[in-house]
């Protein structure tokens, strides 16, 4: 738990220098008058509280400096923050209006040790001029009492009751403050006495939100984060001493984390597909490279070959404090795949999909393609692209029916002689070239599919023309007086 | 008693590895490809090696492509993968299922770049796991060629450049040119028959040049220059 006590007037004081040593509030219209609702150290010391109306305050403190709260930027200011935290965790929730909860478990090893962590933290967050009261604790609502009540700045507690937890007040718990009027009247004043009541007595007479509080400070109910962003399962994170400033170093990062990464697959017996390689700057920027692989692979040296495709995207130079790479994709890899596939036949082997991944690194996936078979009648349309190396034809290719081997798309207009109506054309003029037809088979009507598009119907028709080329023509419409038939080049055969 | 044209051949056996040509182990060729194969040396049709096609429009590029897929099948390069590297759509991928190819075993790549082309086109050679890569360019330079040489002569992989008609010098081990020729008529029937072509290997290292008249009788290459038809060719191998 991070909490940020003077959050809207430590940012208002980060961007007007003189405010730092001066009471200095941040007012609210509440019920018609103006109450203070942020107040700085130096106001709090002069003993001014949040709720004061802004003439009392004046009363008591003639030179206060009065500003009006902006609640939005607090808002987005918590949530730059939260962000700029993942660097610690990778499970951070926003508490509002000034606290942060983290996932702090599995991280503080990192910084070796959580004293370490929770220092590091604090000093990076004091360097943006924040004000933070830190704790952790087994539970949030513990850490939560200690960070926004605890006498210290700093609290790392391990037990499921700590003594210093116990002391403190109610308020701790967060509650509203009729819950808390009421427990005032009871004359519990302290988390201690009210930890002691049996729960069944409470439920009796408080809403049932005072139990929840209570049971998940105590552990007996779950309570989650809502993160901000959704962490990756499978993420290793390289925290630095130093930022690094090197192109040096950002390659020593990525292979750690690579080979850390891959270690952490294995066990899982998981591949990459997708990868994010991640630099949290000094000055608050993340910079990404993502790859992504066409079979989950585990292949050190093609992963860090498709890495260093997109290496220029992190720029080093204000210094990176944090790497980070995670796993955004994964797919069952079993390493004794690849020992089947050894064999010189078959499109699964790992090498060509290794081939792939470099060209679709650097040039992008569309110039790569594979093709399947289609049900349909219209040439241009009898093949599909794949979508992956693995996808299996459902239908067949019907090796029968002669295609030319190259299409011409869009189909080029040519002009036509034919004898008779429905006789195979005697010549043709393409490009200015008048091409004389000796051999010619046809017609092959296509017609168009209705269900999909509509357009006349197609007669094909393969000639051959005196050097000995084949062509693929169409007529499109059928013959009239009116000539409103067109015809076509539309392939060429081998 | 050893004849001199015994040590002769022993000793350009010994030289062709050193050129940077080493026969593989190859499967039984159809017979189909077997007057070609007698151009080469060792009588033996070369893979792991790069051939040359020389092309001068939209026709030769048409019957060229559909030899070169006549060739993968003949050579039984198509049960692996095939890569076929283009500046731009052209080829028609179910016009290969006509040659026993599974348009589905190749991977197209189209990028219009001379230079990333060439790049991709080295990548795959390199890559052992592909079977055949027929790569389209303009023109290869001498450095390229040897470039690709080199990446044949370590990965194995059978290498078809298509490119156009200008002279240069290059590495490749055969240089060819196809062209159309009028179809051949099946079984006497009007209309196009089988597709034929005028087969010029106007270049081909330690072998001898040769121009034959093949035809793709359905499933494999015709010799029609010897002056037997088609059908009767077909009937001796069926």
């Amino acid at each position: 738990m991070i909490w940020f006590p003077y959050l809207h007037t430590d940012l208002m004081a980060s961007k007007e220098g003189s405010l730092h040593q001066h009471p200095f509030v941040l007012k609210e219209s509440f019920h018609s008058k103006m109450v203070i609702r942020a107040l700085n150290l130096p106001a709090l010391r002069q003993g001014l509280h949040k709720g004061q109306s802004i003439a009392d305050a004046r009363a008591v403190v003639p030179d206060l400096i009065v500003k009006d709260l902006d609640t939005g930027t607090g808002d987005q200011a918590l949530e730059k923050l939260g962000r700029w935290c993942i660097r610690f965790s990778p499970l951070v929730g926003l508490d509002p209006p000034d606290g942060l909860i983290m996932e702090a478990s599995g991280c503080a090893h990192l910084w070796s040790g959580e004293d370490k962590y929770l220092q590091a933290i604090k000093e990076k967050l004091e360097g943006f001029g924040l004000t933070t009261r830190m704790a952790m604790a087994d539970t949030i609502g513990i850490a939560w009492a200690l960070a926004h009540h605890g006498v210290l700045q700093l609290h790392i507690v391990h037990s499921k009751t700590p003594p210093d937890f116990l002391e403190l007040p109610v308020t701790g718990l967060r509650i509203d403050e009729g819950v808390h009027d009421q427990l005032q009247t009871l004359g519990l004043r302290c988390i201690r006495q009210l930890l002691a009541m049996p729960l069944s007595v409470l439920a009796k007479r408080f809403p049932p939100s005072l139990c929840q509080r209570i049971n998940q400070a105590r552990g007996e109910q779950e309570e989650y984060i809502t993160p901000i962003e959704v962490p990756e399962p499978y993420v290793v994170r390289l925290p630095c001493l130093e930022p690094i400033i090197t192109r040096t170093g950002v390659n020593i990062a990525l292979e750690r984390c690579l080979s850390d990464l891959i270690d952490l697959l294995q066990k899982e017996q998981l591949g990459i597909r997708k990868a994010v390689f991640t630099a949290f700057a000094s000055d608050g920027k993340q910079y990404h490279a993502a790859i992504m692989t066409n079979r989950p692979s585990l292949n050190r040296d093609h992963l860090l070959k498709l890495f260093a495709l997109r290496l220029d995207e992190i720029k080093y130079s204000a210094g990176i404090d944090v790497f980070l790479m995670a796993a955004s994709l994964t797919e069952t890899y079993q390493p004794a795949q690849e020992k089947i596939w050894q064999g010189p036949v078959g499109l699964q082997h790992q090498k060509i999909a290794e081939w792939i991944d470099q060209i679709e690194m650097r040039y992008g996936t569309s110039v790569v393609s594979r093709y399947l078979p289609s049900e349909h009648h219209l040439p241009e349309k009898a093949f599909k692209e794949s979508t992956s190396l693995q996808e299996e034809t459902k239908s067949n290719w019907h090796a029968s029916t002669r295609r030319p081997i190259q299409l011409v798309h869009p189909p080029e207009k040519i002009e036509v002689t034919a004898p008779i109506p429905d006789y195979p054309p005697m010549m043709f003029r393409h490009k200015g070239k008048l091409h004389k037809i000796i051999t010619a088979d046809g017609p092959e009507r296509i017609e168009q599919e209705w269900w999909v598009g509509t357009g006349r119907h197609r007669d094909y028709y393969i000639v051959e023309d005196e050097e000995g080329k084949r062509y693929w023509l169409f007529r499109s419409g059928h013959y009239d007086e009116a000539k409103t038939y067109t015809w076509y080049l539309h392939g060429y055969f081998f | 008693m050893v004849s001199k044209t015994d040590i002769i051949a022993r000793l350009q056996r010994e030289i062709m590895p050193l050129q940077g040509y080493k026969p593989r182990l190859q499967p039984a060729m159809d017979q189909g490809i077997g007057m070609l194969a007698k151009a080469f040396p060792g009588q033996q049709f070369p893979l792991g090696a790069i051939h040359e096609y020389h092309c001068r429009d939209m026709t030769d590029l048409s019957v060229t492509s559909g030899f070169i897929a006549g060739l993968l099948q003949s050579c039984h390069l198509h049960e692996g993968a095939i890569v076929w590297v283009s500046a731009s759509r052209h080829i028609y991928p179910p016009a290969l299922a006509a040659f026993g190819i599974r348009p589905e075993q190749v991977i197209f790549v189209v990028l219009p770049g001379e230079k990333e082309r060439l790049w991709a086109i080295e990548e795959a050679l390199k890559c052992n796991a592909i079977q055949a890569v027929v790569g389209e360019n303009r023109s290869i330079s001498f450095t390229t060629s040897r470039r690709f040489q080199l990446a044949v002569e370590k990965s194995g992989v059978t290498g078809f450049m298509i490119r156009d008609d200008s002279p240069g010098a290059t590495t490749s081990i055969a240089k060819w040119r196809i062209r159309s020729r009028p179809s051949i008529a099946i079984d006497q029937l009007p209309g196009v028959g089988y597709p034929s072509w005028e087969v010029d290997l106007c270049k081909v290292r330690n072998g001898q040049t040769g121009t034959w008249q093949l035809a793709w009788a359905g499933e494999r290459f015709v010799d029609i220059s010897v002056g037997v038809t088609v059908q009767e060719a077909a009937r001796k191998t069926g």
